[in-house]
């Protein structure tokens, strides 16, 4: 099977979820949190990662809860999540490194990136 | 005062959200309601009556294309547009035999008979064959801007032909509407190939079929290499063969080889992809098998092969394995939506 580059909202929820098992809401907050207040995901948006990441076995249900008479379901991620996730994370890390290497060619007054 | 302004905020809000929610398809609702909800009215401020414009938008949005998806057929549909991706054009190639009532290399060679327009109408096939296997190995290849340029300029080629030939002349659109059918359910057979996420044909098995339906298309042709015309000095023409005795055995190896092949690019394609074929292609061959049975019986006398039939006859003819497809598509279209219907049924139930 030929892998896609994760889309960013679905990179920043594996990141969120490699802190360790969390609910809907705070997957929300954390996201916020670790793209530094730039990515707020609503809650469909939300849903539909979370749909695609579970199908590809990316990520699963850890425990469900009853808060306020409400569901609360928690998500965690699987083996294989760390595992794609390490693998994104290590492409991005190329990709910017090799970005950073011509700029500082390009602008030598840009190596401080 | 109206009834929601006298109740509590969070109680509206909620009410509005579970209202944007019915946008969902409902067994996934059964699923998610309660935790999206949770998520929805945690996201917004302390004393909001109505949800966030952006928000009710994304959850709408989000609602309705998951609808979408959840009514398409995924997998069930893309397996046999891989296959149809692949034989269109063989199926195109076929019905340029329809020209070869005598072989290409006796028509062009000196002292023979010049039959031009089977040449041309023989050449124009074998291009638009080798036109829509290019679009279908493009597809198949996910080379999506290559497969989307090289369809659309075939069809807007396809279509200006016909308008140019059937002008002034209708029974040349009836006799031709088929040929832009054809290239239209190649063109879209060969982008839905790439919707899927796994290659669902290996090149060695699309190539065998290939090759054992272009053998296949080949075969009238290799009937009638063994005949020859030429002129009499009378000013008739005389059929020889130089192949006498040997025609019988040469169309069974060919037919032979080609079952072969196709029966070994059969055996390499997942369970899943041969299920979906047989019930694509079986009505398909067993409706062309019939009729063609039927139609040569009803004509004692003539030369049993497919040749027989006019232009017209072979637009007909060809309708047959068309419509039966069609058939084939929509009966695995229905079967597997019903399967993954009653699947989701007790899943939602357990909820």
């Amino acid at each position: 099977m030929t892998e896609q580059a994760l889309r960013e909202p679905a990179f920043l929820v594996l990141t969120a979820l490699a802190g360790g098992p969390m609910h809907g809401y705070a997957l929300v907050e954390d996201v916020r949190r670790v793209s530094e207040g730039r990515v707020r995901l609503h809650t469909g948006t939300l849903y539909a990662v979370l749909d695609r990441l579970r199908q590809a076995g990316l990520v699963e249900v850890d425990r469900e809860e009853i808060v306020e008479s409400r569901l609360r379901r928690y998500y965690v991620l699987s083996d294989a999540g760390a595992e794609r996730l390490t693998v994104e994370a290590e492409r991005m890390r190329r990709n910017a490194a090799a970005a950073t290497r011509r700029l500082r060619a390009l602008r030598p007054e840009a190596g401080t990136l | 005062m109206s009834r929601a302004g006298r109740r509590p905020a969070a109680e509206v809000l909620e009410r509005r959200y579970r209202r944007l929610l019915a946008t969902y398809p409902a067994d996934y609702r059964a699923a998610n309601a309660d935790d999206m909800l949770g998520v929805a009215l945690a996201r917004s401020a302390a004393g909001r009556r109505c949800p966030e414009l952006s928000e009710a938008a994304n959850l709408i949005v989000s609602g309705l294309r998951m609808r979408l998806v959840a009514s398409l057929p995924r997998h069930s549909w893309r397996d046999p547009a891989a296959i149809l991706a692949v034989a269109c054009p063989l199926l195109i190639a076929a019905t340029a035999a329809r020209f070869i009532s005598a072989p290409a290399w006796v028509m062009l060679s000196p002292g023979s008979i010049t039959l031009s327009g089977q040449v041309q109408g023989l050449a124009a096939g074998i291009c638009s064959a080798a036109w829509w296997t290019l679009v279908a190995a493009a597809g198949m290849a996910r080379w999506p801007r290559i497969a989307l340029a090289v369809a659309v300029a075939g069809l807007i080629w396809q279509a200006i032909w016909l308008a140019l030939v059937s002008t002034g002349q209708p029974g040349v659109l009836w006799a031709s509407w088929w040929e832009l059918a054809l290239a239209l359910v190649a063109a879209v057979t060969a982008l839905a190939c790439m919707r899927s996420e796994v290659r669902l044909l290996s090149w060695p098995a699309t190539t065998a079929i290939a090759i054992a339906a272009a053998v296949l298309a080949a075969w009238p042709a290799a009937e009638n290499a063994s005949v020859t015309w030429r002129r009499s000095p009378s000013g008739g023409r005389v059929e020889s063969s130089s192949l006498v005795g040997f025609a019988g055995p040469l169309t069974d190896g060919v037919l032979g080889c080609a079952v072969i092949v196709a029966l070994a690019a059969f055996i390499r394609l997942g369970p899943d992809v041969r299920r979906r074929v047989i019930v694509v292609l079986l009505p398909a061959i067993v409706t062309t098998a019939l009729v063609s049975w039927g139609w040569l019986g009803s004509m004692p006398g003539w030369l049993a092969s497919l040749d027989v039939f006019y232009s017209g006859q072979w637009g007909m003819f060809e309708l047959v394995p068309a419509t039966s497809s069609a058939a084939g598509l929509i009966w695995l279209y229905g079967w597997e939506y019903l399967r993954r219907t009653r699947a989701k049924a007790p899943a939602a139930a357990e909820h």
